[in-house]
């Protein structure tokens, strides 16, 4: 009756080796080279879904632990191992994508030592901490069990009780205090999801949220490993039915066939419904209180995500755990149990990342590594859980994957050794790495950026007949642009030589020169206006002397007693009414350009098309490449992103 | 077809790579834990000089000349030559070596080359034609081994071509690409098929005395090598 | 660091801008730049990429808060930061005289401060393989030497104004009384429970993050909740005892008509 796992373990092993690569690139690239996270969006998606919502989706251990230990409801003992199993995982997932997230991970101790008692993410960093130790003291028993070191195991299980205790007061203070993490946000969080009542938010979700999870964990172990305590002693199918949900036997249609352990799953979902039922109460009456109700229909995501998350994520399992039949079959539990967990990790993910698009102004999407570590990290946990279900008594009794024991040892042909049951998970799981490893590798380095995901390629030359064109420029972008005499220029600064001169002051990384980088001493950067030049000049037509002569003539040009900005200033051709460039005189403006462009783009048209095309002709495929001219360039990024230094001899 | 073609020479070359590289240290790796976990005890005793001379013989042609198989011993024995230099030396291959991975290697010239990859071309279809033509090697012989020899002719082929314009019939960047590509391929196919002998030519003679023989020849091999007391 | 109680900021270092005398020149840029020791290219890069010029090597920018009206951007040095609340390891703090400082030694990388900073003010080194975040200090080396910051002392029209926050205070409110033409405003006296960088403007500073109406200082929304923590701790842990006992004792006196060893054995069984 049981179900083969294998692939979903495949599917792990992938995710977990990509996260490894992405991690490492992380590490050794930093955080601007392999993530989308901007200054306008410091925290993404390893805080939010690994963190935050991680930790909310792994509270069973602390609610489990107060049913069993506190109200001693026994009946939930058999759980127990389990949600702290999942706790411990959880937490420990958390703390390793953190390592990741923060800046400077070999600082992580820094809080230790270090107090900021009023800082809401310092509370939670000890909380989160102590409370990995206390699940990592109660775990240990488990694994210790029928080891020499059981006595250690021992102990710790005889102070169990006292860590509970400990464990649930530090959960309650935590899960609250992630959401007054995001109490210091009222003007960037979306008004459908700030609230001063975040704190109860969270707390109320996660502990509802997390009994699901839990009774979803249950019902899946149970269905890749030991089906009877859920669905039942007898696992015949009912006569003649065919199955309807393709994976699910027909069985568990019949209610009383259910499992043993099926009542108790059933009550953890109810006394987990009336939470959330009691939470789903709150939001409503808080919509209403703050107003927020009517951004509910207002446009863009956030409506249909918060309705999505209310409905779908707490409504609906509500109901479904009302619903009697529901409630008593697997795989109603099942259905009613993801929904939870779901809008659980959604609500999470839009108080963190959706809830700030409105007011960042930026739509942040997390990056291909971003997503490999998230996930890889929870893959990894993922993995470890399985191990410990196969390999340890978290359950009544060790539970072996479907299919372990039929293993039949065979030459095997595709690694030219013999394959058997003692190395065939080997065999697997490093031919996904060899296979894994180089695809996360070229698909995530940032040196193949510009080849694998669209990237900048060499632009061809605008067209820009250069000796006679004049080049309307708005470099400010305010629809106000100068006219910029290129053969003028060119001709005063060298001529064929000059190129160089203005191109070339494009820093590598700059596809374009501002007028600035020449014309130091504009009033407004952009513009192309001389201040200090008339400053001294109009001073002296009006008898002024000195240094600070401009001073007393500010009013020449500028209206008295109105703003000194470019704007309000005399119209220029009101003194400038005979000047003109001789240069321009008839010359009609024809190419709008932002800024003047780069040294690279004027002459790669030039250069480039000439050397690919001889490439081909002479057959040297070396030729058409960056590195023929610039000798110095070894790495892709080098030829894609720099302009060469030019040589000053 | 420019853009595949920077494609194919940098990430997804890279990629190939890659997948050879790990996938033949798998190999390995397989191989010496199967060795030392399964065969651990017996390892011990194995003879390693022997073992090592045999490797040195088996590769080189000359024993075989004496049995008869001249033409097709020193054929497979000149085509590994131009098989090994020519991807390493060749002196547009160093600059891809330099670009992709730093490493600055000595090249040679064009005419050796050139030499050297006739040599292996012809040495490629010789032994294509035994396979064809004679019918003891077509007996032992499994589709891999007809399309393995293909998959070596083409980049081979390509890379000719492609490095001289006047022979050249087709258009540079189409034969340019096929020969990217198939020595991309190739790469891949190293440590999945039969061309894995580039490692596993080493473990041939340990695998093969202790135990890539049938239930009992252990015990045979072991007589015959180490007279009747021996015990496996 | 002074949460909660209301230290007098009257004698703090305090920067009054005009955004009426601003052009727009940003010299007073170039000069952050230079004190700062930042690299110009890379600033004058960031210039033309980022929305409002702030940048990790660019600590202060001109943005454009209207109709050829320009005005500095840079950190306000709120009288009650919320990054120095946020700040898990005490790396900011409000110094005694007014500037909020950054120790980069403490620094773990969380970016918190960027997150609960209302004006958006820090900003991060994305680009490092160990970075840091960067804001402005007020130049706090150049006051304690008896200097003005940077960018007052290299305005050249006066539209930064270095003083005490009461002398700037007053003379804002000198200016907006004064002349008609200024909006009857001081942004940064109240807002956020008030800033060292105050603006005094005719155009409206909503550019600027400056609320609409006046908000409290962020740490109040959380100070409260927080100061109950340990309270809340030990009330929690209690309360399971004490919950723990009650319901032990009653299945204990449920069970003892019944069979009296039981009960103990259970008992030694959860220790």
């Amino acid at each position: 009756m049981a179900k083969s796992n294998r692939l979903l373990k495949d599917v792990l092993w992938i995710l977990a080796l990509w996260g490894l690569v992405a991690g490492g690139f992380r590490l050794w690239f930093g955080l601007g080279a392999t993530t989308n996270l901007t200054d306008a969006v410091p925290w993404g998606l390893w805080k939010i879904l690994n963190m935050i919502a991680g930790v909310a989706l792994s509270t069973s251990g602390f609610t489990v632990g107060f049913l069993v230990y506190v109200l001693r409801r026994k009946r939930f003992l058999p759980l127990m191992r389990m949600a702290i199993l999942v706790a411990f995982l959880g937490y420990g997932c958390s703390c390793l994508a953190l390592l990741f997230d923060i800046g400077l991970p070999h600082r992580f101790w820094h809080p230790f030592v270090m107090w900021n008692e009023h800082s809401f993410l310092f509370e939670v960093f000890w909380c989160v901490i102590l409370y990995f130790t206390v699940t990592t003291i109660e775990v240990v028993p488990t694994i210790l069990e029928r080891t020499r070191a059981e006595r250690i195991g021992k102990f710790l299980h005889g102070i169990a009780f006292g860590v509970v205790v400990f464990g649930i007061s530090l959960s309650s203070l935590h899960h609250s205090s992630l959401g007054s993490l995001f109490l210091v946000t009222p003007e960037r969080l979306h008004e459908l999801w700030y609230s001063e009542l975040l704190p109860v938010f969270f707390i109320l979700s996660a502990m509802g949220g997390g009994m699901m999870v839990l009774v979803l964990l249950r019902i899946l172990v149970a269905r890749w490993y030991d089906p009877e305590p859920i669905f039942g002693a007898t696992p015949a199918p009912v006569e003649g039915a065919e199955s309807t949900v393709p994976g699910f036997p027909t069985l568990n249609r019949n209610v009383r066939g259910a499992g043993r352990e099926m009542p108790m799953l059933a009550n953890l979902a109810t006394i987990s419904a009336f939470i959330l039922g009691g939470y789903f109460v709150l939001k409503v009456v808080d919509l209403v209180r703050t107003g927020a109700w009517q951004f509910l229909a207002g446009h863009g995501w956030p409506g249909p995500l918060y309705a999505v998350e209310l409905l779908g994520g707490v409504l609906l399992p509500v109901v479904l755990v009302a619903c009697r039949p529901v409630r008593r079959s697997p795989l109603g539990l099942g259905v009613a149990a993801f929904c939870a967990a779901a809008g659980l990790a959604l609500n999470r993910l839009n108080v963190g990342i959706f809830g700030y698009w409105p007011g960042a102004e930026t739509t942040y999407v997390p990056s291909l590594a971003e997503w490999s570590v998230g996930l890889g990290v929870i893959a990894a946990a993922g993995l470890a859980f399985l191990v410990v279900v196969e390999n340890f008594a978290i359950l009544e009794r060790k539970n072996q994957p479907v299919g372990a024991g039929v293993f039949r040892a065979a030459f095997d042909a595709f690694s030219h050794v013999y394959r058997n049951a003692l190395n065939s998970g080997l065999h697997r799981v490093s031919l996904i790495a060899v296979i894994m490893l180089p695809l996360a590798w070229v698909a995530m380095h940032p040196s193949y950026r510009d080849v694998t995901g669209g990237g900048r390629p060499v632009q061809p030359s605008q067209g820009v007949d250069v000796a006679r064109a004049v080049l309307r420029i708005d470099g400010d972008r305010t629809g106000l642009s100068v006219d910029f005499n290129h053969a003028d220029h060119q001709r005063r600064l060298g001529g064929d030589q000059a190129c160089v001169t203005c191109h070339h002051l494009a820093v590598p990384g700059d596809k374009t020169t501002p007028c600035s980088r020449c014309h130091r001493d504009m009033v407004d950067p952009t513009g192309i206006f001389d201040h200090r030049h008339h400053l001294t000049a109009v001073a002296a037509k009006a008898g002024g002397h000195g240094a600070l002569a401009g001073n007393g003539t500010c009013t020449e040009c500028h209206q008295e007693g109105a703003a000194r900005s470019a704007v309000l200033v005399k119209d220029c051709r009101s003194c400038h009414e005979k000047d003109g460039w001789p240069a321009l005189a008839g010359a009609d403006p024809t190419v709008d350009l932002a800024v003047a462009t780069s040294f690279q783009t004027a002459m790669h048209a030039v250069c480039v098309e000439c050397h690919k095309n001889e490439a081909v002709r002479v057959a040297k495929p070396g030729l058409g490449d960056c590195g023929a001219c610039h000798a110095d360039l070894r790495r892709r990024e080098d030829s894609l992103f720099a302009v060469v230094a030019p040589s000053r001899d | 077809m420019e853009q595949a073609i920077t494609l194919a020479r940098g990430p997804l070359f890279a990629l190939a790579f890659g997948i050879m590289v790990l996938g033949l240290a798998r190999l390995v790796l397989l191989q010496v834990y199967e060795l030392a976990v399964g065969k651990g005890r017996r390892l011990q005793n194995a003879p390693w000089r022997k073992i090592m001379g045999e490797t040195i013989t088996w590769a080189l042609p000359f024993k075989h000349f004496i049995k008869g198989t001249l033409l097709f011993s020193s054929a497979s024995f000149a085509m590994h030559i131009g098989l090994i230099l020519v991807p390493l030396f060749l002196a547009d291959h160093v600059a891809m070596w330099e670009r992709q991975f730093g490493v600055n290697l000595p090249s040679m010239g064009r005419g050796m080359a050139d030499v050297l990859t006739l040599l292996t071309l012809f040495c490629l279809l010789v032994l294509l034609g035994f396979r064809f033509l004679s019918w003891r090697h077509r007996a032992v012989s499994t589709p891999t081994d007809y399309w393995l020899l293909v998959a070596l002719i083409v980049p081979f082929a390509s890379g000719f071509l492609a490095t001289h314009p006047g022979l050249n019939p087709f258009r540079w960047e189409v034969v340019m690409l096929v020969h990217l590509l198939s020595a991309n391929l190739l790469l891949v196919l190293v440590p999945f098929t039969k061309l894995a002998h580039v490692v596993l030519f080493a473990f041939d003679r340990i695998s093969e005395i202790h135990w890539q023989l049938r239930p009992g020849a252990g015990d045979r091999v072991a007589n015959a090598l180490f007279g009747s007391e021996a015990k496996v | 660091m002074s949460h909660g109680e209301t230290r007098n900021h009257g004698q703090d270092h305090a920067i009054l801008v005009d955004v009426t005398r601003c052009t727009g020149c940003e010299t007073c840029v170039a000069a952050c730049v230079a004190a700062n020791g930042k690299d110009p290219r890379q600033a004058e890069r960031d210039r033309a990429t980022v929305a409002d010029g702030l940048s990790a090597d660019r600590l202060s920018s001109i943005v454009r808060v209207g109709d050829g009206r320009f005005a500095r951007k840079s950190c306000m040095h709120c009288l009650e930061p919320s990054c120095v609340s946020a700040c898990l390891v005490g790396g900011l703090t409000k110094t005694d005289d007014g500037p909020v400082v950054y120790d980069p030694a403490k620094c773990i990388g969380c970016r918190y401060c960027m997150l609960a900073c209302p004006f958006h003010v820090p900003r991060y080194e994305w680009d490092e393989a160990m970075p840091l975040m960067a804001k402005c200090e007020m130049c706090v080396d150049k006051l304690h030497d008896g200097q003005q910051p940077a960018c007052v002392a290299a305005c050249p029209h006066q539209a930064l104004v270095h003083g005490t926050r009461d002398e700037l205070l007053a003379e804002a409110q000198r200016r907006v009384e004064s002349d008609g033409k200024y909006l009857p405003h001081v942004w940064g006296a109240e807002e956020f429970g008030g800033t060292s960088v105050l603006y005094v403007s005719d155009v409206d500073l909503a550019t600027l993050d400056w609320p609409a109406d006046t908000a409290g200082p962020i740490p109040h929304l959380t100070d409260p909740l927080i100061e109950k923590t340990p309270f809340m701790g030990i009330t929690v842990a209690s309360s399971l005892l004490g919950l723990n006992w009650v319901i032990r004792r009653r299945m204990k006196l449920e069970r003892e008509p019944e069979t009296g060893d039981e009960s103990r054995t259970e008992g030694e069984n959860d220790g």
